[in-house]
């Protein structure tokens, strides 16, 4: 067990080791979101109702706001490390020591994005504290008890998705820009852009059944308030459910990888 | 049982041709002609426990191929493989404990930290007491002198720095063999001399099992008792390096330098003219021959000085290298 702490702490002072990158990250994370506020304010300007999309003004700005945050919080990026490492023969020093790459993956991952973490939820505490100022946001406790729990599980949910949509580069040579177009989808199907009513009730329900919208929609819905308690506990059910489906995915895929890798070498 | 043992080791790799031009490119999205390389053929060998064998061989001839097979990295197409009574592919726990895979082209440490958290890692990743892991780590960081580089950035460690501090990282949990492929690739002779001085040391120390690819013949003359020679993926020599100059060479250079002047074209008669200047010149001939031409170089012209040499030992196993294709 002691091997997947050391790997955690690796990733922490990796992370350390690049903080003009670390800076930049955060401040990426503010950009898009304050280009959202003002298309929202545009857009509630000009309709006639006092919703859209089943929200008001405030509760879209407190989405949209948050939505950000989150969505840095639970994007790992583990896809560019496997890929990397699948095709730089990286691999082999995981493969010749008698520790598990899942495993080591996601405690350096996890490791690697603590420190932004942290600041993440720094940001968002203070993204809710300008927005009970500005649009009189007010998230009630037990909310704020459950949203918490429900991002660490949607970051690991997101570790696995992205783990085993990695597994490809065992098949696929050239897969970066792959990685790209399909996490800006994801992103955006996650609830990570707007809310995913917007994309309209058939989507909506087809969303409950898949593993993405438990990665940012839901943990956001649980802190406005639009998912009660009692609801928020059967979506943190939901989400060790996928956590645990795709783990085992994850792990298949790996190995089926790795079967070929090892057939073929790097 | 201890030690290696390899039967009939067989590794084919497809890969697909492309002629030049534009239009076999377009041809080539919908067919492409598949090709097998027999990267190894039918390789058998033993190594026993405590041994250093080299493992010599132009580039391309299968030795990285071999390693990988006995570090379990990659499955062979036929044949077995033993290391230490483990079969290395099915990668078991008790096996990955007692190897180390060591590569001059291939980093094992993580490059973006210091080289001392690569090995905290090892640590824990082999299980290792802080007893042993303290133990070891000073001897290993004082055999190199590298104390001051322990908190650098890996990435920012010259080559010859980074190879000390992978050796450290592949010894730590004391593996009873290693697999080492060019390990001395692209350093300096010190920095060589120093990787070598050090696997003669651990391996006396700790008995352990080597095997190591290398280009430099040194290397191979100063480290391993044993040497095998592989060419196109077939073993085509296998023991002693100086055998390999007995049984190949039987061509001696003649080194001389004369009293006075004397031409070239005057030595052709005699045998290979290698080098030459005027006041001296280095000849091949045949090793029965030695005799007969030194009392004719005595009686033609004013010799000052004679010195006999056997071919230079590259010449004989460049040889041997024909002899795999």
């Amino acid at each position: 067990m002691k091997k997947y702490k050391t790997a955690f702490f690796v990733g922490v002072s990796n992370s350390m080791e690049y903080r003009f990158d670390f800076f930049m990250n955060l401040l990426s994370t503010v950009f898009p979101i304050i280009m959202q506020v003002f298309i929202w304010c545009s857009m509630y300007n000009g309709s006639d109702g006092e919703t859209m999309y089943g929200y008001t003004f405030p509760q879209m700005i407190m989405y949209v706001v948050v939505a950000g945050a989150v969505g840095k919080f639970t994007n790992t990026g583990v896809e560019y490390m496997v890929n990397e490492d699948i095709h730089s023969g990286g691999i082999a020093k995981y493969l010749v020591r008698p520790v598990n790459y899942v495993g080591f993956c996601l405690c350096n991952i996890v490791g690697n994005k603590f420190a932004s973490m942290i600041t993440m939820v720094f940001v968002t505490l203070g993204a809710l504290l300008v927005l009970f100022f500005a649009v009189d946001f007010v998230a009630a406790p037990a909310a704020l008890l459950l949203f918490f729990p429900s991002l660490a599980l949607a970051a690991v949910l997101n570790f696995y998705i992205f783990f085993c949509l990695s597994t490809l580069a065992f098949w696929l040579t050239e897969i970066g820009n792959f990685f790209h177009a399909i996490s800006v989808v994801i992103m955006v199907m996650s609830g990570g852009v707007f809310p995913v009513s917007v994309f309209g009730s058939a989507y909506e329900t087809i969303s409950r059944y898949i593993p993405l919208t438990y990665t940012i929609n839901y943990p956001i819905r649980i802190l406005s308030g639009a998912v009660g308690a009692e609801e928020a506990v059967k979506v943190l059910c939901i989400q060790l459910i996928w956590i645990f489906i795709l783990a085992v995915l994850a792990r298949c895929s790996w190995n089926l990888g790795l079967k070929k890798y090892v057939a073929v070498g790097g | 049982m201890e030690g290696i043992v390899v039967k009939n080791l067989s590794r084919d790799f497809a890969y697909y041709e492309k002629e030049a031009g534009m239009k076999s490119s377009v041809k080539n999205l919908f067919h492409r002609a598949k090709q097998i390389r027999h990267a190894v053929k039918n390789l058998s060998f033993e190594i026993q426990k405590g041994e250093i064998v080299g493992f010599l061989g132009p580039n391309g001839a299968g030795k990285t191929t071999t390693i990988k097979m006995l570090s379990g990295v990659l499955y062979p197409t036929s044949g077995e493989v033993q290391v230490n009574g483990y079969v290395p592919w099915e990668r078991k726990k008790e096996f990955k404990k007692q190897f180390a895979y060591v590569a001059g082209q291939k980093s094992q440490l993580w490059i973006n930290l210091p080289a001392v958290d690569s090995f905290a890692l090892n640590k824990s990743i082999y299980e290792i007491s802080d007893t042993q892991y303290r133990q070891t780590l000073g001897e290993l960081v004082e055999l190199f002198g590298v104390q001051e580089f322990l908190k650098v950035q890996v990435r920012r460690l010259s080559l010859g720095e980074r190879m000390k501090m992978e050796m450290i990282a592949a010894l730590l949990h004391r593996p009873k063999v290693i697999l080492l492929d060019e390990p001395t690739i692209g350093l300096d002779f010190i920095a060589q001399n120093n990787i070598r001085e050090f696997l003669k040391d651990y391996n006396r120390n700790n008995g352990a099992t080597m095997l190591l690819t290398s280009h430099y013949l040194k290397d191979i003359e100063e480290l391993c008792q044993r040497t095998m020679v592989i060419s196109h993926g077939n073993l085509v020599y296998d023991g002693t390096l100086e055998q390999i100059q007995d049984v190949f060479s039987n061509r001696r250079i003649l080194n001389i330098h004369w009293n006075s002047p004397v031409q070239k074209e005057a030595l052709v008669s005699l045998g290979t003219v290698k080098s030459w200047e005027p006041m001296r010149a280095a000849i091949e001939v045949d090793d029965a021959a030695v005799a007969q031409t030194i009392h004719r170089l005595f009686a033609m012209f004013s010799v000052g000085d004679i010195g006999i040499d056997a071919a230079p030992l590259e010449e004989s196993i460049a040889r041997l290298y024909e002899q795999g294709a």
